[in-house]
C-alpha cells in the first residue's frame, strides 16, 4: 500500500474514532502512532511517544494560550461584564429591542478582553437574561441574541483560536488580530440590525426598556474603564511595538489581575476559581495539541497534505469550487466539534492546499473562525446554545434554536460578504505590512 | 459496601492529588505571567530584559500543561464528540465509554513510560537550556508523572462505570 493510501485510511479511522466518542486528542494520537507503526515499524511508532509530547508543549509561543485564558478568567471573576452590560443598556435600552442590542454590544466589549466564545456566552447569559425576562422579552429573542453574541468572543481580538491558527500556519498573530477587528464589529452591527428587524416584525418580542437619565448614562460609561484600559494595553502595546503578542498575554493577565485587585473585585476564592478554570482549559487544549503533533508526524510521513495540495491545485477548476468544498466539510465537522479542536485537527491538512490555491492565509484564518462560530449556534451540537441552556434551564432547546434562526441568516450574509470582499478583513493588516 | 468505600477513598485521594498538582501548575502560570511582565517592563524602561526569559517560559509552560492534564481529566474536561453515542441505550453507552477510557489508560500509560525513558536519555546526555544551563530532564519527568496521573484518572472512570453496572 502506498503511504498516501495509508494516510487516507488513517483519516477514515480517525473520523470513525472521533464519531464513536473517543476523546479528540487520544483519537489523533492513536492514529498517529498506529500509522507510523504500520509504515515504519513498531520501534518508530512507539518512539514518537518519547519526544512528541514534550516537544508539543515546551514552546514559548504557546504560553500565550493559557495566559489569555487567565486574563479572561480574571475579568470573568471580577464581574466587569456586568458593568459593561449596564453601560450599553443605559444608552440604548430604551429602544425597541434595546436590551437585546445592549447584550450584543456588551458581548462585543467582553470579547475584547476574553478569547473564548463560551465564556462570553456564559457571562452574558447570567447578566442579561434576567433583565430581559423582567421586561417580558420573547425567550427566543433573548436566548438567541446571547448565543449568537457569544460567538463574537473568538473573532474580536484577543482570540485564543486565532493564536493557535497563527502558530500552526506561521501567519503573523498581530495581523490576524487586526484582521478580526472590522469583521467582528460588523458582525455585532449585523446582529443589532437583526434584532431591530425582529422587533419591527413582532413588537412584542422586545419591548422598550426605561430611559436612563443623562447622569446615569455618563456614570455607567465610567464603570467600563477596566475593559477599555485592558484592550488598549494589550492591543495598543502589540501595535506600538512595545511587546509581542506572546508577551501581550502575560501583560494582559497581569493588568487584569491588578485592575480586579484595585477595584476590590477579586478575593482569594475567586482568584483560585479563575486559576482552576484556566488550568482545566489548558489541559484540554494541550492534550489535543499533543495528539495533533503525533498525528502530524504520521501525516508528514505519508506526504498527504502536500500531495493533496499539489493534486487539487493541478485540477483545472475554479479555486472557489475547491474553497466551497472545504467550507462544506468545515460546516459538517464544525457542527460536532469545538472550534479549537477543529483548527488543530484540520489546519495542518487544509492549509497547504489553501496556500497552493493562492488564498491569503490571514483572510482564511478569519473565514475559518467565522465558520466554526456559526457551527457553535447551529443544531445538533451548538455549544453556545448548550451554555445558554445551562444558564436558563427552563427555556426549551427548540425555543433557543428558533431564536437563533434570524442571527444565523445574518451570519450567512456576513460570511458571504467576507468571502466576496476579503478587504474587510485585510484592510487593517495591510496598513501594517 | 466495603468496595464502595474503598472506591470513594481512592477517588478522594486521586482528586486531592490531581487538584494539588494542578494548583502547583497554576502557581507556575502566575509565575510565568510575572516573569513576562518583568521582562517587558525592564526591557522597556531600562533596555535590560530579564535574561533567559524565553527558555524559562518554555520549561514553565511544559510544566503547566503536564500538571493540568490530570485535573482536566478529573473534571471531565477532555472533549469528545458525544453526538452519535448519546442516543444509544445507556448500557451500550456505558460499554463504549468503558472501552474508550481503557484505551485512554493504555495511551497515557504508554506516554508516561516512553517519556520517562526519554527523560533518562536526556539526563545521561546532560542536556541543558542554552543560556541559563537549566537541566531539561526534570521537566520531562514532570510530563511523565502528569501522563501517569491522567491514566489513573481514566482508570477511575472505568471502575466507576463497572461499579454502576454491577449495582444496577
Amino acid at each position: 500500500m502506498s503511504p498516501l493510501m495509508v494516510g487516507f485510511i488513517g483519516i477514515a479511522i480517525l473520523m470513525a474514532l472521533l464519531m464513536s466518542g473517543m476523546p479528540i486528542g487520544v483519537s489523533m494520537g492513536l492514529v498517529g502512532v498506529g500509522g507510523l507503526w504500520y509504515l515504519l515499524g513498531p520501534d518508530v511508532g512507539l518512539s514518537i511517544l518519547k519526544t512528541a509530547p514534550f516537544d508539543a508543549i515546551a514552546k514559548y509561543g504557546f504560553a500565550v494560550v493559557p495566559l489569555f485564558i487567565l486574563m479572561g478568567s480574571f475579568c470573568f471573576q471580577s464581574g466587569v461584564s456586568k458593568n459593561l452590560y449596564h453601560a450599553v443598556n443605559a444608552w440604548i435600552g430604551h429602544f425597541r429591542g434595546g436590551l437585546a442590542m445592549a447584550t450584543v454590544g456588551a458581548c462585543a466589549g467582553f470579547a475584547a478582553v476574553s478569547g473564548s466564545s463560551l465564556a462570553t456566552a456564559a457571562t452574558m447569559g447570567t447578566v442579561a437574561l434576567p433583565e430581559m425576562k423582567k421586561y417580558k422579552y420573547d425567550p427566543a429573542l433573548s436566548t438567541g441574541c446571547i448565543g449568537a453574541g457569544g460567538t463574537l468572543g473568538i473573532l474580536i481580538p484577543p482570540s485564543v483560536v486565532l493564536v493557535i491558527y497563527g502558530i500552526l500556519t506561521e501567519e503573523s498573530i498581530a495581523e490576524l488580530f487586526l484582521a478580526g477587528i472590522i469583521p467582528g464589529i460588523l458582525e455585532a452591527v449585523f446582529y443589532i440590525i437583526t434584532i431591530s428587524i425582529v422587533c419591527r416584525i413582532n413588537p412584542k418580542a422586545g419591548p422598550a426598556g426605561l430611559r436612563s437619565s443623562r447622569k446615569d448614562k455618563l456614570m455607567s460609561v465610567k464603570e467600563t474603564w477596566p475593559i477599555i484600559l485592558l484592550f488598549t494595553i494589550v492591543i495598543g502595546g502589540i501595535y506600538a511595538g512595545i511587546f509581542s503578542p506572546s508577551e501581550a498575554a502575560g501583560i494582559g493577565a497581569f493588568a487584569a489581575l491588578v485592575i480586579a485587585l484595585v477595584q476590590r473585585k477579586l478575593n482569594w476564592k475567586n482568584f483560585v476559581l479563575a486559576l482552576d478554570d484556566t488550568t482545566k482549559a489548558t489541559g484540554m487544549i494541550f492534550t489535543i495539541m499533543i495528539g495533533a503533533v503525533i498525528l502530524g508526524y504520521f501525516m508528514t510521513t505519508t506526504r498527504l497534505p502536500f500531495d493533496l495540495a499539489s493534486v487539487v491545485s493541478g485540477w483545472e477548476v475554479n479555486r472557489y469550487i475547491v474553497f466551497g468544498a472545504i467550507l462544506i466539510v468545515y460546516v459538517i465537522l464544525g457542527c460536532v466539534m469545538i472550534p479549537m479542536a477543529m483548527v488543530i485537527l484540520t489546519i495542518p491538512i487544509v492549509f497547504p492546499l489553501i496556500q497552493s490555491l493562492g488564498f491569503d492565509g490571514v483572510w482564511f484564518g478569519i473565514i475559518t473562525v467565522r465558520i466554526f462560530e456559526i457551527a457553535q449556534i447551529t443544531p445538533p451540537v451548538g455549544m453556545n446554545v448548550f451554555i445558554v441552556r445551562g444558564v436558563a434551564p427552563e427555556i426549551p432547546l427548540t425555543t433557543i434554536f428558533r431564536g437563533i434562526v434570524p442571527f444565523f441568516i445574518a451570519d450567512v450574509i456576513h460570511l458571504t460578504m467576507l468571502i466576496v470582499f476579503p478587504q474587510i478583513a485585510l484592510w487593517l493588516p495591510s496598513l501594517l505590512r | 459496601m466495603s468496595t464502595g468505600r474503598a472506591f470513594n477513598k481512592g477517588d478522594r485521594l486521586i482528586y486531592l492529588v490531581t487538584i494539588s498538582v494542578s494548583r502547583i501548575g497554576a502557581g507556575l502560570l502566575v509565575g510565568m505571567m510575572l516573569l513576562i511582565t518583568c521582562d517587558v517592563f525592564f526591557r522597556f524602561l531600562f533596555n535590560k530584559p530579564v535574561p533567559g526569559t524565553f527558555e524559562l517560559v518554555e520549561m514553565m509552560m511544559s510544566a503547566v500543561v503536564s500538571l493540568s492534564i490530570a485535573y482536566c481529566g478529573y473534571r471531565r474536561g477532555h472533549v469528545a464528540v458525544e453526538l452519535f453515542t448519546d442516543k444509544l441505550p445507556l448500557k451500550t453507552q456505558n460499554f463504549i465509554n468503558a472501552v474508550h477510557y481503557l484505551v485512554c489508560v493504555a495511551f497515557f500509560t504508554a506516554i508516561a513510560f516512553e517519556v520517562a525513558w526519554q527523560a533518562q536519555v536526556i539526563k545521561e546526555s546532560e542536556t541543558v537550556t542554552a543560556l541559563l544551563g537549566i537541566p531539561i530532564y526534570p521537566f520531562i519527568w514532570v510530563l511523565s508523572i502528569g501522563a501517569a496521573l491522567l491514566a489513573l484518572v481514566y482508570l477511575l472512570h472505568v471502575i466507576e462505570i463497572l461499579r454502576k453496572g454491577a449495582s444496577q
